[in-house]
């Protein structure tokens, strides 16, 4: 049985516009699954606003999804009132991407660490050899130097290491990292990898890695998932997606992402033209077929294609397989 | 190929309350005509400051400035912007000579302006042009980074990030400027929308014979562009090479750690990290200021002599090894 569960999960946003209007919905999330095994690492891959975090926040039950069904340790997680919940929020955490604001600047670093363990009733016995030990797992060393610190006090590098050190205090299964290293230097983005990849297989935890960046997404993931304007559109292993991207999207994605070559400035990088469509009002048919240099007159503009096993393991939406 | 800027011993010192910042401490290089150059170096190694120390756009607290920046024009001959007054920057070299893609600046456009007016503003006020002439030349640098002249009536927020970095672009070179200097251009956009501009850059440089700086952290997009690369640390320039040479076999030890930093795609590699942190720019390390995180740091000599710069193999580097 997979630890996590996710099927055709839909979230939503209704917009309004003006007072007698129809009600129309920012489909951010249209009908995602996945299912993750203890341990495995997911990467989620999109641009801006193609629902990647819109479904990491669904699938910790942050956003309320519209349709779908979340299963966690086999308990349907979906609709459980928030009071009956509170299991699950103890079993799974979230790292922010930005180290800048998603710490409490009133709070030391000893605290912003403490508090989770508060809320679980943790003895504050316990507590301070906690909060020391989670220090030193992130490399906060010496911890008696950072307990006192306040965000501010601390580098972009460090305070995300605070942040992780926050998530994985309490042990939980499964963590929800959203961009965690996009705002670093790309120096000490290695450092935070690495980090999280020791952390992550020293305690075994579940994780969605979501991210445009594929190359950082290497060095963590088994498996990924690629979206585009609310959809998934390739799914599989990790390696096998990077060696053969099936979908025009993932080929755009991985042919856009330099690799360190001086020759590189001698050739013009073959990507499509233009940008993700709005969500609201997404076009017809592939959403992608607007952009897609194989799109097929007559049918990529008019169906959608279904999803399918392209290969072993290896799902695709696209026409073209 | 002749020489289009050369910078002598630059320096930019900025006073804060808590001391002087040595923002950019005694920078040379050189950089041709039709040339691009990439600075390289994690943040508050002074890259921005010394891309505002060439185009003279220095900070109100400027405590200390020094040395010369040579740049070679065939209108004006060779003149020294160290030494030019704001007027003359401005009536003769800023826009005209050297414009600037500033770091996140698409989203510095003003949401109540029509792009129009945004991007004849410059053209109207410090040159002394005529709206017509202005919108004209707006129009053409439209065209040239690929958007319909009707961008020019619309308001930023009718336009997506690519759109607004193209029109920043467009401003950057619409008076056809011999250096374009882009501070991180693609920071905020997204992978693709990312390719799709440097592919313009690449572009414009062939059509119109540009040089350019290139302001990032990122050593993969810098070899985008970059015919040489520049390493900064601290303040300091610790390695100047040739692309072909610097991505093959980076000299400085810093440009190794960086290089290994990267974390790549297609090559399949361990990625290290470079333990410490950048040191203050107020009291760098005495002698290298690498050496407190250098492997190979030797002792009694790193950590008190400044090393001088050398030339190997085509690659100039400041390092005790060499």
């Amino acid at each position: 049985m997979p630890l996590l569960e996710v099927q055709e999960l839909r979230t939503w946003f209704p917009v309004k516009k003006g007072l007698f209007s129809r009600v129309r919905y920012v489909k951010a999330v249209d009908g995602v699954s996945f299912a993750l095994e203890k341990g495995e690492v997911l990467a989620v891959i999109g641009e801006s606003g193609s629902g990647k975090t819109t479904l990491g926040r669904t699938v910790l039950r942050l956003v309320k999804p519209t349709a779908g069904r979340i299963i966690f340790e086999g308990k349907d997680v979906t609709n459980t009132p928030e009071s009956a919940l509170r299991w699950y929020r103890f079993s799974t955490a979230m790292v922010f991407q930005d180290p800048f604001s998603s710490l409490n600047p009133y709070h030391t670093v000893q605290y912003i660490l403490e508090e989770p363990l508060i809320l679980r009733g943790v003895p504050p016995k316990n507590r301070a050899e906690l909060v020391v030990k989670a220090l030193e797992e992130v490399r906060l060393v010496p911890p008696e130097d950072f307990l006192k610190k306040y965000p501010h006090m601390l580098s972009g590098g460090q305070r995300q290491r605070v942040g992780i050190a926050r998530a994985l205090i309490t042990r939980p299964k499964f963590i929800v990292a959203d961009e965690p290293v996009s705002m670093l230097d790309v120096s000490i983005r290695a450092e935070i990898l690495s980090l999280m990849r020791s952390l992550q297989t020293k305690y075994g935890i579940t994780m969605m890695y979501i991210t445009h960046d594929i190359a950082t997404a290497k060095y963590l993931a088994d498996k990924i998932l690629v979206m585009y304007a609310g959809k998934m559109v390739e799914y599989g292993p990790f390696r096998d997606v990077i060696k053969e991207p099936l979908h025009p999207y993932t080929q755009a994605l991985i042919e856009a992402l330099p690799d360190p070559d001086p020759t590189n400035r001698f050739k013009l990088r073959k990507v499509p033209p233009g940008e993700p469509p709005s969500l609201l009002n997404p076009p017809a048919g592939c959403r992608f077929h607007p952009r897609c240099p194989y799109a097929i007159k007559g049918k990529c503009e008019k169906e959608e294609p279904k999803f399918i096993e392209a290969k072993k393991d290896h799902y695709t939406a696209c026409w073209l397989y | 190929m002749p020489p289009l800027l050369e910078l002598r011993n630059v320096k930019m010192y900025y006073g804060t309350s808590r001391g002087t910042v040595k923002a950019v401490d005694g920078i040379s290089f050189r950089l041709n005509k039709g040339e691009a150059m990439a600075l390289v170096g994690e943040s508050g190694s002074g890259k921005s400051s010394l891309a505002f120390t060439i185009i003279r756009l220095l900070p109100r607290n400027v405590a200390e400035t020094g040395g010369e920046i040579l740049f070679y024009d065939e209108e004006l001959g060779v003149v020294d912007l160290a030494k030019m007054n704001e007027d003359e920057i401005r009536r003769k070299i800023r826009w005209k000579k050297i414009s600037m893609v500033f770091q996140a600046s698409m989203n510095a456009l003003n949401p109540i302006l029509r792009v129009q007016d945004q991007m004849i503003e410059p053209l109207v006020l410090h040159l002394g042009l005529s709206r017509e002439e202005a919108v004209k030349i707006a129009e053409e640098a439209l065209r040239s980074v690929g958007l319909a002249k009707d961008v020019l009536m619309r308001y930023p927020f009718e336009l997506s990030g690519g759109m607004k970095q193209r029109v920043v672009i467009a401003m950057a070179i619409m008076m056809r400027p011999r250096l374009v200097i882009l501070d991180e251009p693609t920071s905020a956009l997204d992978v693709i929308t990312q390719a799709n501009i440097m592919n313009l850059l690449k572009e414009l440089k062939a059509k119109f014979d540009l040089s350019y700086i290139l302001i990032t952290h990122d050593i993969a997009l810098a070899s985008e562009i970059a015919d040489k690369i520049g390493v900064m640390y601290a303040g300091r320039l610790v390695e100047v090479a040739p692309a072909d040479v610097f991505f093959r076999k980076p000299k400085h030890p810093y440009s190794q750690k960086l290089l290994a930093a990267m974390p790549t795609l297609r090559e399949e590699k361990s990625i290290e990290y470079i333990p410490g942190d950048v040191p203050s720019l107020i009291t760098p390390p005495p002698g290298c200021r690498f050496h407190p995180r250098c492997p190979y740091a030797i002792k009694g000599k790193c950590e008190k002599e400044e090393p001088q710069t050398k030339q190997i193999d085509g690659s100039e580097v400041a390092c005790w090894l060499y």
